[in-house]
């Protein structure tokens, strides 16, 4: 009963803003990039930051394949191969045994016998940059077997590449095992000189590919574990839309680029609008020198450059994204201090200001109590138009490289596309994606800002 | 003989969104040439929308949805928008809007606003355009010397006088004047009362003047409409219906204005507020406030009948009953 | 018998506008706008004083310092016998439980987001009266039946947007009245409401004045209700009062030629033999430069020669009757 009136109040409001095909399509728009800000896990596996060297450097998207020219590009491989994938072509299957992890598989070898692995791969593709395997194994023995493990290729022409070997005595505990095409010892086992590169020699050919995980025991049976085996082909063609300079997931900055930008933008034009209500109450409603000391405050301001400023400040703050963000703010209270203000101004000659004097109210009472509440809808709507600014100001600092490098932003992306050759390349799927996603979330919050400011500013609703 | 403005069963409604508001249910009245028609209610009660209607400049969710409206015989309401703006709207009808003072444009020299009125509406030249305007600036009781003045150094009874000035710039037949005084104090309100009595004198000018203060409209007009809730409730000459009002609406209402010169006592007043004009009361609109109201005035609307001989209407079941009470001093 | 509670004296309020950059090169004077000047009177317990003018005339500028909501320029004011014109904010706010306002326009008074309820309590919170809510309660649902808005839990969780206007602006008195004042100033209370409700809200402060012994000064432009509801009427001309007496005799027998013009322009409610004559011509002049002696003179039809030199005092012709005429004779 009591809140009837704001619900009707609310309800109203709703109806009015849903009305309007601007507001509408903000929020649309918003909404899908509120989803992916939260969605961002689900929607991508990688970490936009740390996961790098996914593909070969600034590899195109994996749709680029069917572009004139790139069908025989290598795909990047990303997998892991489990008990499901490898066949046993010799030696016991142990992998349902209850004391192995899951996905994990083992085998018991023979002594005296050959126990292999195999996995088939039919590759048809030119050779990829770079590969790299990864995996844990551990061996369960006695103390007299002697064990040799060994990871190969075998190409389709049935030569064997022995990419690892290692010869060990009794059981182990369980290992990191780590094979990459850029190791030196594996190049030197291989035969090759340092500066092959050895996935251009192994995957020279097209066709059925073996990989192999082979064991030899000598005494006792040993049983090998190994957990599923990480599998990295960095090829030239990678995910929605290709990787950066470092092999790293585009699509995934992207979608990680949209958290980053919402909070950037709500928290910086918050702090702004929150010193800006504050100042434009106390200048409006104390008037004299507090009111004359803010406003030429805010004068200049206002006359200051902001984004010279701003740059020369960041830097010599520091690249951290809260030190942007307070940066972004303390430039824009401006606006909404002076709005307020002249709010406030109308206000205090309302009637209802100075019953509220005439009761004997305090002026922290009266800005508190009739002046805030009745100043909100404004600051709301100040809120939503600041919110674009703050997105494109960081956008800009990151842009420069002024921005926090460990954050995944769109600005960041940009840099690093101009920094790194993307548009000499014309890597437009680098480019195009953070620019329009800047571009349309800025857009999104001033549809929305327009429509509230239409809809609440006191201004328009006489005119109406 | 025929009346000059003759208006028949009018009504016009506002669609909004939970429904249509009344705000003129079946209104009927005539003004003859030379005649004043005083408009009296309280706010609300479809006085403004009744001008708006006159000169077909409803606002877009209003429309009419009955009646007629004839002047000098010729039907008004049917006729096509171009021909009406062209040959009826201020060059036969004009009107002085509530607030019109405050609409002058205040960058443009006061004469020359009136001459652009002329010039808008009818094919004279500018000079001939000026001249009137100073001429109409003299009838109103300015001196023509103050043409080439701005808005702001006129004070608000000049600003008045020269809105009617521009109202009576294409010597109209008719002018509806929708609270010409109701923002002057009272003094300046007594100058510009007199400056239109003059006028009527000097041009037997036809008028409507529409109001809340039945004590303007009891200077100024010859008949009056006291309208409530959308419709007219009494209608006739205004000796009889100040001296002696039928209806109790009236009768409460000419009551809550306190004479000066009577012994002090309590102002009277009619409890109870005007009704909501998307539904209505059943009935008399006046019931819900009535007291002599039964059952009979709770069911069935009253119609507007010649109760008081000489052309005084009354829509009331109890108008009989009102008798002596409502005889004033 | 009666008691003074509320005294004006030599009331002067004067706004200091800002000079032109034409009028600082000429070395003009600031420009002053003397919207009160030297008003004295007296409000007696349960009393009705009307002060009426038009617009300009500095009513409404006088009921705001009256109340030290805007301070005065000179002048004191003094209520239940204590000089309160010198003091702060902190001293004022005890005596803001006795002196209340109530304003013209019921639709600008209220706060739109607060409820009944709140704006009612308001002033018992503001003065540290709500530490019981449930006295709270029955204070406000007492004083919404005293200015019979009835039943009174039927309001208090409306909004102010969903009452009429006569409705709001009994809400506004219940507002003044909760604190239980001694002293209201009410500006121009029913000059926004529909003629027919008027009477309710005037008969309201006669009812409260003779049942609850509350002195109010009202503020209008309408000398015509002002008649019917106040005990004595002060009728001011550019911030000078002209004419004081109690209002039967001013009505009856007006001294001064603006009081006498005044009634005049009031219309009376039925049509009159001759239709309107306005007695005076021209408007009120700008009150920054009033003319010399009385303010009237080149206005008045009965001005002389002496009327533009010199002021003329306020007196008494008898029987408190003041008048501030050069001409007024008993």
């Amino acid at each position: 009963m009591k809140k009837r009136g704001f619900w009707v109040n609310a309800t109203k409001f709703c109806r009015e803003f849903i009305s309007k095909p601007q507001g509408r399509l903000g929020l649309i728009i918003l909404g899908l990039f509120i989803f992916v800000a939260v969605a961002a896990p689900i929607l991508t596996p990688y970490d936009p930051i740390d996961d790098l060297y996914l593909a070969e450097g600034m590899a195109k998207p994996a749709w680029a394949k069917v572009l004139p020219g790139n069908s025989k590009l290598p795909v990047t491989v990303h997998t892991r191969l489990g008990f499901n994938e490898w066949q046993v072509a010799s030696g016991e299957d142990l992998h349902n045994a209850e004391e192995i992890k899951e996905n994990a598989f083992a085998i018991k070898t023979t002594p005296g016998e050959f126990s292999k692995l195999v996995h088939d791969v039919n590759y048809k593709t030119d050779p990829p940059g770079n590969f790299h395997f990864e995996t844990r194994y551990s061996i369960d023995a006695s103390e007299e077997t002697t064990t040799v493990l060994a990871f190969v290729i075998v190409d389709p022409n049935g030569k064997e590449w022995r990419l690892w070997e290692k010869k060990i005595f009794g059981s182990l505990k369980p290992q990191d095992l780590l094979i990459d095409s850029r190791q030196l010892d594996l190049k030197t086992r291989l035969g090759l000189t340092i500066f092959d590169e050895a996935s251009k020699v192994i995957f020279a050919k097209k066709g059925q590919y073996k990989v192999l995980l082979r064991a030899y025991s000598e005494g006792e049976p040993a049983i090998i574990t190994m957990e599923p085996v990480a599998v990295n082909i960095q090829g030239k063609l990678h995910g929605v839309l290709g990787a950066d300079h470092m092999g790293g997931d585009l699509w995934s900055q992207l979608i990680y680029g949209a958290r980053i930008s919402l909070i950037i933008g709500i928290v910086a034009a918050l702090i702004a609008v929150f010193i800006g209500t504050a100042i434009g109450i106390a200048s409006g409603y104390i008037g004299g020198f507090v009111d004359e000391f803010f406003m030429r405050l805010a004068d200049v301001m206002l006359s200051i450059p902001t984004m010279p400023v701003l740059i020369i400040l960041s830097s010599l703050i520091g690249k951290n994204i809260w030190n942007v963000v307070i940066l972004i703010a303390l430039f824009s209270w401006t606006s909404t201090a002076r709005i307020v203000r002249s709010q406030t101004l109308t206000l205090k000659e309302r009637a209802f200001v100075e019953a509220a004097r005439a009761s004997g109210a305090s002026k922290t009472y009266t800005m508190l109590v009739h002046i805030l509440p009745n100043v909100i809808p404004l600051v709301f709507a100040a809120l939503v138009l600041l919110i674009p600014g703050a997105i494109l100001y960081e956008a800009t600092l990151s842009f420069l490289g002024l921005g926090d490098p460990t954050t995944p932003t769109w600005g960041r992306m940009l840099h690093n596309a101009r920094s790194f050759g993307a548009f000499t390349m014309r890597a437009w799927w680098w480019i195009l994606p953070p620019g329009l996603a800047i571009t349309l979330l800025s857009l999104s919050f001033v549809f929305i800002g327009n429509t509230l400011d239409e809809i609440l500013n006191p201004r328009n609703k006489e005119r109406a | 003989m025929m009346a000059l403005l003759e208006v028949n069963n009018l009504k016009m409604y506002y669609s909004v969104r939970r429904g249509d508001v009344k705000a003129v249910d079946g209104v009927s009245f005539e003004i003859e040439k030379g005649e004043s028609m005083g408009l009296a209610g309280e706010s609300g009660c479809g006085k403004s929308s009744m001008a708006t209607t006159l000169l077909r400049l409803l606002p877009n969710n209003g429309r009419i949805v009955d009646g007629s409206i004839k002047f000098n015989g010729q039907e008004i309401l049917t006729m096509p928008e171009e021909q009406f703006r062209k040959e009826y709207r201020w060059q036969k009808m004009s009107i002085i809007f509530q607030g019109a003072m405050n609409a002058l444009n205040p960058v443009l020299r006061i004469g020359d606003q009136i001459a652009e009125a002329i010039i808008t509406h009818e094919n004279a030249s500018k000079a001939e355009a000026k001249k009137r305007a100073g001429d109409l600036l003299e009838m109103v009781g300015i001196n023509s010397a103050r043409y080439r003045n701005y808005p702001h150094e006129f004070s608000g009874g000049m600003k008045q006088r020269a809105v009617i000035a521009m109202a009576l710039a294409c010597n109209p037949d008719l002018i509806i004047a929708d609270e010409p005084t109701t923002a002057l104090d009272v003094m300046v309100q007594a100058q510009v009362l007199e400056a239109i009595q003059d006028l009527r004198k000097k041009m037997g000018l036809s008028m409507m003047l529409i109001s809340h203060d039945l004590s303007v409209i009891a200077q100024t007009c010859d008949k009056v409409a006291i309208m409530y809730a959308g419709r007219i409730v009494e209608y006739g000459p205004a000796k009889m219906v100040y001296n002696a009002p039928m209806h109790p609406y009236a009768y409460g209402l000419l009551s809550s204005f306190p004479d000066i010169k009577a012994p002090k006592s309590p102002v009277q007043s009619i409890p109870g507020s005007p009704p909501n004009l998307l539904e209505p009361p059943s009935g008399c609109r006046f019931s819900p406030r009535c007291p002599l109201a039964d059952a009979k005035c709770r069911t069935v609307e009253p119609e507007l009948e010649h109760l008081g001989g000489n052309g005084h209407l009354v829509a009331c079941h109890k108008a009989g009953q009102l008798g002596k009470v409502g005889e004033r001093a | 018998m009666s008691q003074v509670v509320f005294e004006a004296k030599n009331l002067k309020k004067y706004f200091y506008l800002r000079k032109t950059l034409k009028d600082s090169l000429q070395g003009k004077p600031t420009p002053i706008v003397h919207a009160v000047d030297g008003v004295s009177f007296t409000v007696n317990k349960g009393e009705i004083v009307g002060v009426v003018g038009e617009s300009g005339c500095g009513k409404t500028t006088l009921g705001r310092v009256l109340l030290k909501l805007i301070e005065p320029t000179a002048g004191n004011i003094v209520f239940e016998g204590k000089d309160i014109t010198k003091l702060t904010a902190e001293q004022m706010k005890l005596y803001r439980r006795k002196l209340q306002l109530v304003f013209q326009d019921p639709f600008e008074s209220m706060n739109p987001r607060m409820d009944i309820y709140s704006i009612i309590a308001e002033p018992l919170r503001i003065q540290g009266l709500d530490k019981d809510e449930a006295e709270v309660e029955a204070k406000i649902l007492k004083t919404l039946d005293e200015v019979e808005l009835k039943p009174a839990e039927e309001y208090i969780y409306r909004y102010p947007h969903e009452l009429s206007g006569g409705q709001r602006q009994r809400i506004a008195i219940a507002r003044a009245l909760v604190l239980d004042p001694e002293f209201i100033v009410a500006d121009e209370p029913v000059s926004m409401l529909d003629v027919s409700i008027r009477g309710e809200v005037l008969n309201l402060m006669l009812r409260l004045s003779k049942e609850r012994d509350v002195s109010f000064v009202y503020i209008t432009h309408d000398l015509a209700t002002a008649r019917h509801i106040c005990n004595r009427i002060i009728v001011m001309y550019l911030g000078e009062t002209v004419e004081q007496c109690t209002a039967d005799e001013l009505v009856y027998s007006p001294l001064h030629p603006y009081t006498k013009a005044l009634i005049s322009a009031v219309l009376p409610p039925k049509p009159q033999e001759g239709g309107v004559k306005a007695i005076l011509e021209g408007e009120v002049p700008n009150a920054a430069n009033p003319p010399s002696g009385c303010r009237l003179h080149p206005r008045c039809p009965i001005a002389k020669e002496i009327c533009s030199k010199q002021s003329p005092e306020l007196r008494d012709i008898g029987n408190n009757h003041l008048v501030a005429c050069h001409f007024a004779k008993k």
